[in-house]
């Protein structure tokens, strides 16, 4: 019985565990953040903004294994939120890119090593900026991109290469 | 992340104020928090002697 009670006793609380996961994405939250936004106190607004939104509705996230990208669903949501009150114009290049191809494979995304997205992603809107930076800033799948901006697994696929289209034009094709 | 492909975000510095940020942001929420808390439980107290004095009344 005693030990039933220490080992409660060591559990870490809510908050305790709530700052270890903060603890751990912090830096790749800020990350995503200065991505979209460049610019340091817009990119700490969206953090603190993130963080707030996700402490106050932690009891809705229902598995641990998706807090990841429950927070980043958040903060990206923030970020939308800064560049409108700040309007922030981008220019729409969907007209620009070619045809578009259902069957498409992960690997079809693979881009050169060298290439600068950083840079290269400012010339991009809102929907495609988001998918270049969780696709090869935070490397996730199409699957976890498609969880986060709750969009088609098909559609995802089709607005990341409409993205990789406008990069193209941007950067020259021998670039990617 | 692959640390082979950074694409440029590698250029990305972590600014020194985001602990001080993110300590701020937790504690207003916790505060926000504590006060919803309080506002739903007094709500809840007065509706229960709202309805105590009407079974009364009765």
């Amino acid at each position: 019985m005693d030990k039933i009670i220490t080992t409660e006793k060591n559990q870490p609380s809510n908050d305790e565990l709530f700052s270890d996961l903060i603890d751990i994405f912090k830096e790749n939250l800020y990350k995503i953040a200065f991505s979209y936004l460049k610019n340091e106190q817009n990119s700490l607004d969206a953090v603190s903004e993130t963080i707030y939104k996700a402490y106050k509705n932690i009891d809705k996230l229902k598995r641990r294994e998706f807090f990841n990208t429950w927070i980043i669903k958040i903060l990206i949501n923030s970020c939308k939120n800064i560049l409108k009150n700040d309007k922030v114009i981008y220019i729409d290049e969907y007209d620009k890119t070619k045809k578009d191809n259902s069957d498409i494979l992960e690997t079809d995304f693979k881009l050169s090593v060298n290439i600068d997205l950083y840079n290269a992603i400012d010339k991009l809107n809102d929907k495609f900026k988001s998918i270049i930076i969780l696709k090869y800033l935070e490397d996730m799948t199409i699957l976890q991109i498609a969880e986060v901006l709750d969009l088609p697994v098909g559609t995802v696929n089709v607005y990341l290469r409409r993205a990789l289209g406008v990069l193209k034009i941007e950067l020259g094709e021998e670039c990617m | 992340m692959n640390s082979k492909n950074q694409y440029g975000f590698e250029q990305i510095k972590i600014s020194d104020r985001l602990d001080e940020v993110i300590k701020k942001a937790i504690e207003r929420a916790k505060k926000e928090k504590k006060r919803n808390i309080i506002k739903l439980n007094s709500t809840k107290l007065i509706e229960s002697k709202i309805l105590g004095s009407k079974v009364k009344v009765n």
